[in-house]
């Protein structure tokens, strides 16, 4: 029972790369509006689109992680 | 202190209740069965809510493209107007030029996917939570892919496509026709089944208030941004796939080489 | 999860995506497609219109300016002209009215001379004509009263004057 849990924890350790990589995005693309105001649309759809694609590997853990609590 | 401690006390002592609660969201359900001879065929709820969405789509469509004019045209013929060239401008632009058949394909995938991923608003569960859904669409886009590439350059030009840039990479490409799909279906499915456990939890601890300050980001925001991502990626591949490989690289960079080196001796002298 | 995923299921969410592309392609996009077109068409059509109808009103601004500048020229040839003409007949006509005036000065002249001598010769008869009345008056009166005596007395000494002289 006790293991299941620490798996469930280890599979959500998955969140961190996607936080540090998000971050990471989020400064580049403050640095370049401030570089360029006028295509700050432009940058913002972009910066949307990275930071969802990024994501995808946090949810892969989550998805394990929920699949390991609740069907295993 | 008071409230928050007996809360978190709530929280901790209906624990059996959360989990079955989660399970249950989790849980796909039937809605009804049919037998086929002795088969018994069971159609899901996802199924059913899709069904549902078809239906609106289709009537919304239908509703709205009575009475068409070209010139003097109503408030509701240019928003409808606005709407489509707006969804389709965005595959233009990712297809480029050879794309262009595969448009109306995508344009009603983003609908359908927008309307689904949205559903737990109404009250329904999303489709997009059940797996098959999203397993299905994955299969159909990876499908979409190879029959264009097929059908752009013949099977052949198809087999050769693998060995690019590189023949070194050969291996990761085929096995890039498994990963891809299989990456779509899981961010989706993922994204919907977290937001709706989310949700869940969040009625749960607060019936009245923290739902519908949260679901402005988890259901719309969401929802609406995977529907995109999945027909924006699937548009990208398919690009991909359809593009002419370009010319080998030692010929170009020669000339470049050549180029930069006469520009230099021209600004110098 | 994974044992809630049966091949049935995934085939009906196929299905429905096929008809939905279907709905939407007939509903939604071929109407809006075609009006767009349309629209476009009408567009295309106005542009062309509009250039037809600037490039043949340069045209025709073109040939009008051409004209002008032959008019222009035929204006000008045709005025020089006239004037020329004009002046020619000037002189014509004043060297005519000059003869015809001293024609008819000397006709004048002439007639006026004739009719001097006419009315002098006229004048002439008419004082003789007096004369000759006047000395029949005289002659008659003479006789019937016999006073020229002395007239004859007169004549007689001045005759015998001048016989004696």
């Amino acid at each position: 029972m006790e293991f299941i849990a620490i798996g469930a924890g280890i599979a959500i350790l998955t969140g961190a790369g996607a936080g540090l990589g998000i971050g990471i995005a989020a400064g580049r693309a403050a640095e370049a509006v401030s570089r360029q105001p006028d295509a700050s649309g432009k940058i913002t759809s972009i910066l949307i689109l990275g930071c969802a694609l990024a994501e995808s590997t946090a949810i892969y853990g989550l998805v394990i992680a929920l699949l390991i609590l609740f069907t295993l | 202190m008071g409230v928050l401690q007996e809360t978190v006390f709530e929280i901790l002592h209906n624990s059996e209740n959360v989990a079955d609660m989660i399970g249950e969201k989790m849980a796909v359900n039937e809605a009804f069965h049919f037998t086929i001879g002795n088969m018994r065929i069971a159609v899901d709820d996802g199924i059913f809510v899709s069904w549902i969405v078809i239906v609106v789509l289709a009537v919304l469509a239908f509703c709205l493209t009575r009475n068409l004019k070209v010139t003097n045209i109503s408030k509701r013929q240019a928003a409808v107007e606005f709407v489509v060239t707006k969804l389709e401008g965005i595959f233009y632009n990712t297809l480029g030029e050879h794309g262009k058949e595969y448009v109306p394909y995508l344009t009603t995938v983003l609908l359908f996917l927008g309307l689904s991923n949205i559903m737990a608003v109404f009250g329904f569960k999303p489709p997009t939570r059940d797996l098959n859904v999203t397993i299905a669409l994955a299969v159909m886009s990876i499908v979409l892919v190879q029959a264009a590439s097929i059908r752009r350059h013949n099977v052949f030009g198809w087999i050769k496509q693998f060995a690019q840039p590189t023949p070194v990479v050969t291996v990761f490409n085929i096995l890039d026709i498994f990963t891809r799909p299989l990456s779509l279906c899981m961010r989706l499915f993922g994204n919907i089944l977290g937001a709706f456990v989310i949700m869940g939890l969040l009625e749960h601890i607060l019936p009245i208030f923290l739902p519908a300050v949260f679901c402005l980001y988890f259901d719309f925001f969401d929802g609406l941004l995977q529907a995109y991502i999945f027909t924006f990626l699937t548009g990208i591949y398919i690009h991909e796939a359809i593009e002419d490989p370009e010319p080998k690289e030692k010929k170009v960079k020669k000339k470049k080489k050549k180029a930069v080196a006469a520009e230099t001796a021209a600004v110098e002298a | 999860m994974f044992e809630s995923i049966n091949a049935p299921n995934i085939i009906f969410t196929v299905i429905n995506i096929l008809i939905l592309l279907i709905a939407m392609k007939f509903f939604l996009f071929k109407p809006i497609h075609k009006v767009i077109a349309k629209r476009q068409q009408l567009i295309n059509d106005s542009v062309a219109e509009a250039e037809a109808m600037k490039a043949s009103v340069a045209e025709m601004e073109r040939e009008h300016r051409e004209s002008l500048a032959g008019v222009e020229e035929e204006k000008a040839a045709i005025i020089k002209s006239a004037r020329d003409h004009a002046v020619h007949e000037r002189d014509k006509i004043i060297e005519e009215a000059q003869e015809k005036a001293q024609a008819i000065l000397n006709e004048a002249k002439s007639e006026a001379g004739l009719r001097k001598k006419e009315i002098l010769n006229q004048t002439q008869s008419e004082i003789s004509e007096i004369v000759v009345t006047a000395v029949e008056k005289l002659m008659l009166q003479k006789q019937a009263v016999g006073a020229d005596d002395a007239l004859y007395d007169e004549f007689l000494t001045k005759a015998g004057d001048d016989h004696d002289n």
